[in-house]
Parts: C-alpha cells; structure tokens; sequence
C-alpha cells in the first residue's frame, strides 16, 4: 500500500499560508532549511526582546502594565507548541529533552530577569516615581492598594512554583519517554 | 510531475517490526515514523538510508517517485 505525499495536514494549512511556507520565496529544500532555522532564531530572540521591553517599561514607570508586554512572549509560545501538536509531534517532550547547560542558562536568564523586573516594581512603590520617570503617569497596581511584600512575595512564590512545575512536567515526560522505549515491541501501531 | 510514495508501512511490517521498534533503531521518535509510514513526512538521505539499513533493504524499495496520472 503506498501513501502519497500530497496527502495535506489540513489544520496546519492555514498556518503555513500564513508562514508563506510554500511560498516561492522559501527558496529550494536547502534554502528553506536555512530560513526556517533563521526564523526559530528570531522566534528565541523575539521572545527575549519581549522580556526586555517588560523590565524597560517597568524601569520607565508603566508599573504592573508592563506585565502585559511579557505575557506577549505566550503568544510565539503557543503558535509554536499548537503547530507541533496539530503535526503530532509532543513539543513538551522534545523540551524534555533539553541539555543540562540550556536548561540551566535559561533558567539563570528568567531568574535574572524576574528578579530586576520586580525590583523596578518595587522601586516604583515604595518611592513613589519609577527609577526613570518618562512621564508615563501609569499605577503600579492597577488600580488596586497592594503592599510592597505582597507583591515581592508573590513573584517569589510564583517563581518557585513555575520552576518547579516544569521540573515536574521535564522528569515525567522523560519517565514517559524510557517507558515507551523499554516496550517498544508491545506498542500498538498507528495509522 | 513525480509524486512522492512511501512503502515504508508495508517493508517494516514484512520485516516483522513495530514503529516504535524501528523508531528505536532509527533513532527517531514513533512520531516521525507515523508521519514518515503516512507520507505526510519526507525523511532526509541519511534517515532514508538508516531505515533501509534497518528493515535489510534498499532506499528504492521504500520510497519512490511516480509519475502523477
């Protein structure tokens, strides 16, 4: 029986179109591999700039507003994990599957930046002007009386427990993955 | 035009073997051989050429081109 490669993965055509995937200027396979390395670059970069924008916001007084420039940063995150699993490809595992000195600079990265972030934060607070006041005129708090430790607090605390979900979530998905190893001959096929 | 076949499906079960087996002598995930089995996956030379190796065959026997009727 022969499977034709015209066969297309409708949910992810769409999301091609808008890559322009099968564009003309993707170039041949070898170019294309090259661009689409290229756009994985921009995609790791575009999220750090993301993080940067934040934490240059928070210093120049746009207090917990600048919360929404990082969350930002979900939007690449979710367009690349929903591609991959409408591909069935398990985005998490291969995550899992992540060098020991990524994972540790990745997480030294997100430390420092979640550290500074909340420093500008606090800094506005308790003095009452951002460390550099661009006249943004914007509430650290959205509106709503919080206190300084609260808000030091709770990003420790949601620090904590991010880094330790995704602890979690690396450590099964590679117990999952030594599992269907060890019973590779008992594995169903799929079609 | 040539359209892109794969016989994968049909040499790997010939060769009495799981995906997740060939996988693991491929060194690819389950996944990839699925999509690779679906032809919804071109595998590159070098994967192409692991998988003959593995199912003691050639590349051509897996993976042609034809002509588009």
């Amino acid at each position: 029986m022969n499977n034709s490669s015209d066969r297309k993965n409708r949910s992810n055509e769409l999301a091609d179109k808008i890559a322009g995937f099968n564009d003309p200027s993707m170039g041949d396979e070898r170019e294309r591999d090259v661009i689409l390395r290229a756009y994985t670059l921009g995609a790791v970069v575009s999220t750090y700039v993301f993080f940067a924008l934040g934490l240059i916001f928070a210093v120049l007084g746009a207090g917990l507003w600048s919360a929404f420039i990082i969350l930002g940063s979900i939007v690449t995150s979710s367009a690349i994990s929903g591609y991959c699993k409408r591909e069935n490809v398990d985005f998490a595992m291969s995550m899992a599957r992540v060098s020991a000195k990524r994972l540790i600079v990745g997480n030294i990265a997100g430390a420092v930046f979640a550290i500074v972030w909340v420093s500008a934060i606090v800094f506005h607070m308790s003095e009452g002007h951002p460390l550099i006041d661009a006249g943004m005129g914007a509430s650290t708090t959205l509106g709503a009386a919080t206190s300084t430790y609260a808000i030091v607090i709770g990003a420790t605390v949601g620090f904590i427990a991010t880094i330790t979900l995704m602890t979690f979530s690396r450590i099964r998905k590679i117990k999952q993955a030594r599992a269907e190893a060890a019973a590779a001959a008992d594995i169903e096929d799929e079609d | 035009m040539d359209v892109q076949t794969s016989n994968l499906k049909h040499v790997r079960k010939a060769a009495g073997l799981t995906q997740a087996q060939l996988a693991q002598r491929t060194g690819v995930s389950r996944q990839t051989i699925i999509a690779t089995e679906r032809g919804d996956y071109a595998p590159s030379v070098y994967l192409a050429l692991r998988i003959a190796r593995s199912l003691e065959t050639t590349v051509e026997e897996i993976f042609s081109l034809q002509e588009e009727s």
